[in-house]
């Protein structure tokens, strides 16, 4: 067993929904805007379709492969030689995609740390990241519940004091131009829910496995609801420019203006970015790392985790020159990754192991 | 061993957790307080800051109010082919840095607001440190002229237009509001414009104030007229805008004025398309005390109060409809955001006429539904200074 750590259904909630939610909240507004404009409230129910599929197969693979994680899936699944080619897809796409994770919170703090090299930022980032990892499942999660309320609260207190500023009739008129622009606004943020797969890593260190699936619903639930409303409130401060506002949460509450002194509370903002981006990049690093050691039947995980955060500051640099190629990979490649990864490849699984069980039960019964 | 080791470690942490390798001290700052940009000829801009001197304020205790021989402010002015061409040429001979995250007021000359704003907006959103919530004004000849103003009451000029424009007794646009005007269906903007007041006499020409002359219209990012301050307040009743004022009227047949105070006015735009015709509904409900009473009626009985309401809703009609008058045949201009209530509520047939909504904008026919109540009569009953046989009860 590589891992010796336990934790709650409750703390892969608490994980699960920075990892979601943390992108979502920086640039989920003006992405969904760009698309759906008046109906960007609508894209995150279509996106979270995805989410609560994404649960369930994540879920039913586990029921039937009991302790393993998807890379021990796969292999189960598909065989030696297939279930190894696909795991190493999967710590490949992890690798990649958590370094450009991190090349999106670099990204944006080297806005207002102008002089920082984008290394020693995302550097930084990553070096925390592999102390919570090294320490294990036990630790990210703890962290990730300690940081849980101050991820949440200043959200809702900026939504608060936002709030004699809003203009709720931006909101129509409602489906105007019809389904479509809300269903391409869905596109991307598809990609944030699919993200939820990774709990796939998290169910065999569960005390309570069978809340497991019952809290990944919640969260994703949680996640559409909180996306929805900071849409809302965006989209009610900012209306037709939301769409060309880079970050318009951060925006927003820099607008907040209480009293003529309480104001400009973007720090505010930036430190809950960096909350989310640490419990994400950690999670995801984890995940990156546990799969890794499985996929090479390492008896500790411990000694890979420095050399996979050394590559993931790596991919974060590699074919990533400007923000412009960040945000279009940003638009549509990642999600197109993200849904066929975490949701499209584990539900063939899922098809294939239901007629494999069939085949293996006969021969076990055969052979016995 | 290992716990050797970690001292040293926690005392590098220490060293870059206090966050001192990349300080700013503030008097390393040069803290703008107002910038103005005017035109030069059609290559050049022209950048003029209102820096603050923190110097001004530390001269101890005793001597503030009685000295004043330091200017609170210092102006810089520099030519660029656009702001930040300028900026950087203006801070090659300024000894500390442009700091632009208290800089409240941001002005344009009219000459430059003529040739299009577009390019100064862009760089104050894409700059991260300008404030959403700054105010954007028009000056009325050049905008450099506004920030050499010493004026007596307030500390700098930029202090001046910054506590005019919160009073809303003009129209208040900030820079999230103005990005959203250039960016809304209408195509219009709109924003307050001021103008220096003529010093009285005998004293120092710059020491005097700015003040709110009205309104300047913007069609594409391009001034293209001005409202006055009346037609100002106009289309403020029908923005749903107005919050400080005093209606003074004058009913039929009743000698004097009688000035309200309105406490409360809502105004709701409820546009109807019947049979292809455009229509917008303005409903405007409004309630207010009564401060001054000129007339010899004795506002307390209710068949008088209705006369003066009657008046009160007829004045009201008047400013609208006038102001409504301009924009439609004058200006040719959706200063109201009607494009915006009819796309809410007729998205495709808004669609239909999108490009062409200046010419559609003129043929609108406007409706005015106006409910004006007076609700109390002030600490008096019966006008003042008037003998009690020559006011009329009925």
């Amino acid at each position: 067993m590589l891992e010796t750590g336990k934790i709650s259904a409750l703390q892969l909630g608490m994980i699960i929904y920075p990892v979601m939610m943390s992108t979502a909240m920086l640039a989920g507004p003006n992405v969904m805007a760009k698309a759906a404009m008046n109906d960007l409230w609508i894209s995150p129910i279509w996106a979270s379709l995805i989410g609560f599929l994404c649960v369930y197969t994540t879920h039913q693979l586990y029921a039937k492969y009991p302790q393993k994680t998807f890379i021990e899936q796969s292999e189960e699944i598909l065989g030696k030689l297939f279930g190894k080619l696909l795991g190493f897809f999967y710590v490949c796409f992890f690798l990649q995609l958590n370094g450009f994770i991190v090349r999106e919170y670099a990204d944006f703090i080297s806005i207002f740390l102008i002089k920082t090299p984008l290394s020693l930022i995302s550097g930084v980032l990553v070096l925390v990241c592999a102390m919570a990892v090294m320490g294990g499942v036990e630790v990210v999660a703890r962290s990730a519940q300690f940081f849980f309320p101050l991820f949440v609260i200043p959200l809702l207190v900026m939504i608060g004091l936002i709030f004699p500023d809003l203009e709720p009739r931006n909101i129509f008129p409602i489906l105007g131009n019809g389904l479509i622009p809300s269903l391409k606004g869905a596109i991307t943020p598809q990609g944030w829910f699919s993200e939820v797969f990774l709990i796939s890593f998290l169910m065999p260190f569960l005390t309570d496995e069978k809340k497991g699936k019952r809290y990944g619903m919640i969260t994703v639930g949680l996640v559409m609801i909180s996306m929805i409303m900071v849409n809302l409130v965006t989209y009610f401060l900012m209306g037709e420019a939301t769409g060309r506002i880079l970050f318009p949460v951060m925006d927003t509450a820099r607008y907040v203006s209480v009293a003529d002194f309480f104001e400009n509370l973007e720090s505010g903002v930036m430190a809950i970015w960096v909350i989310g981006a640490f419990v994400k990049v950690s999670m995801f690093y984890y995940a990156t790392v546990l799969g890794a050691a499985q996929w090479l039947n390492l008896t500790t995980y411990r000694p890979i985790v420095l050399p996979i955060g050394l590559l993931t500051v790596i991919f974060s640099f590699w074919g990533l020159p400007n923000l412009a190629v960040v945000g279009d990979l940003h638009l549509l490649v990642i999600p197109v990754l993200l849904v066929s990864f975490c949701c499209l490849i584990p539900v063939i699984l899922l098809v294939i192991s239901a007629f494999k069980k069939s085949n293996t039960a006969y021969k076990g019964a055969g052979s016995g | 061993m290992k716990r050797v080791l970690l001292i040293p470690v926690i005392f590098l942490c220490t060293l870059s957790l206090a966050g001192c390798w990349d300080r700013i001290e503030i008097n390393d700052l040069a803290i703008l307080t107002a910038v103005a940009f005017d035109k030069v000829d059609e290559k050049e801009i022209e950048l003029s800051v209102q820096i603050f001197v923190p110097r001004s304020l530390s001269g101890g205790n005793g001597t503030i109010g009685g000295g004043g021989n330091i200017p609170t402010t210092l102006m810089r002015t520099t030519k660029g082919l656009n702001v930040a061409d300028a900026l950087s040429k203006m801070q090659a001979n300024l000894p500390r840095t442009i700091f632009w995250g208290h800089c409240k007021i941001y002005m344009f000359g009219e000459e430059l607001a003529k040739q299009g704003i577009v390019e100064m907006v862009d760089f104050l959103t894409r700059h991260p440190e300008p404030r959403n919530r700054a105010f954007m004004l028009v000056s009325k000849g050049k905008a450099k002229e506004m920030l050499k103003l010493t004026p007596r009451l307030e500390m700098n000029s930029a202090e001046v237009v910054r506590k005019l424009t919160g009073l809303e007794v003009s129209m208040e646009v900030t820079l999230l509001k103005l990005q959203k005007m250039l960016e809304g269906s209408a195509g219009t903007a709109v924003i307050p414009m001021i103008s220096i007041m003529p010093p009285e006499k005998k004293s120092q020409p710059l020491k005097t104030t700015p003040y709110l002359i009205g309104t300047a219209v913007f069609k594409q990012g391009k001034m293209s007229g001005m409202l006055s301050e009346r037609y100002t307040r106009g289309a403020m009743w029908i923005r749903n805008e107005i919050s400080n004022t005093t209606v003074t009227v004058k009913a039929k047949g009743v000698k004097g004025f009688v000035s309200l105070n309105p406490i409360r006015e809502v105004t709701k735009l409820d546009p109807i398309i019947e049979n292809g015709k455009w229509k917008m509904v303005v409903e405007v409900e409004t309630e207010g005390d009564l401060i001054q009473n000129g007339t010899n009626l004795n506002l307390t009985v209710l068949k008088l109060m209705k006369i003066m309401e009657t008046a009160l809703r007829e004045d009201i009609d008047t400013r609208i409809k006038s102001t409504l008058k301009v924009a439609q045949k004058d200006l040719k201009a959706d200063i109201f955001d009607f494009a915006t209530h009819f796309r809410r509520k007729y998205p495709r047939e808004f669609a239909a006429v999108k490009d062409r909504w200046e010419q559609v904008f003129p043929t609108i026919e406007v409706e005015t539904k106006i409910k004006a109540y007076i609700r109390r009569p002030g600490l008096t009953t019966i006008p003042g200074g008037i003998p009690e046989s020559e006011v009329r009860e009925k």
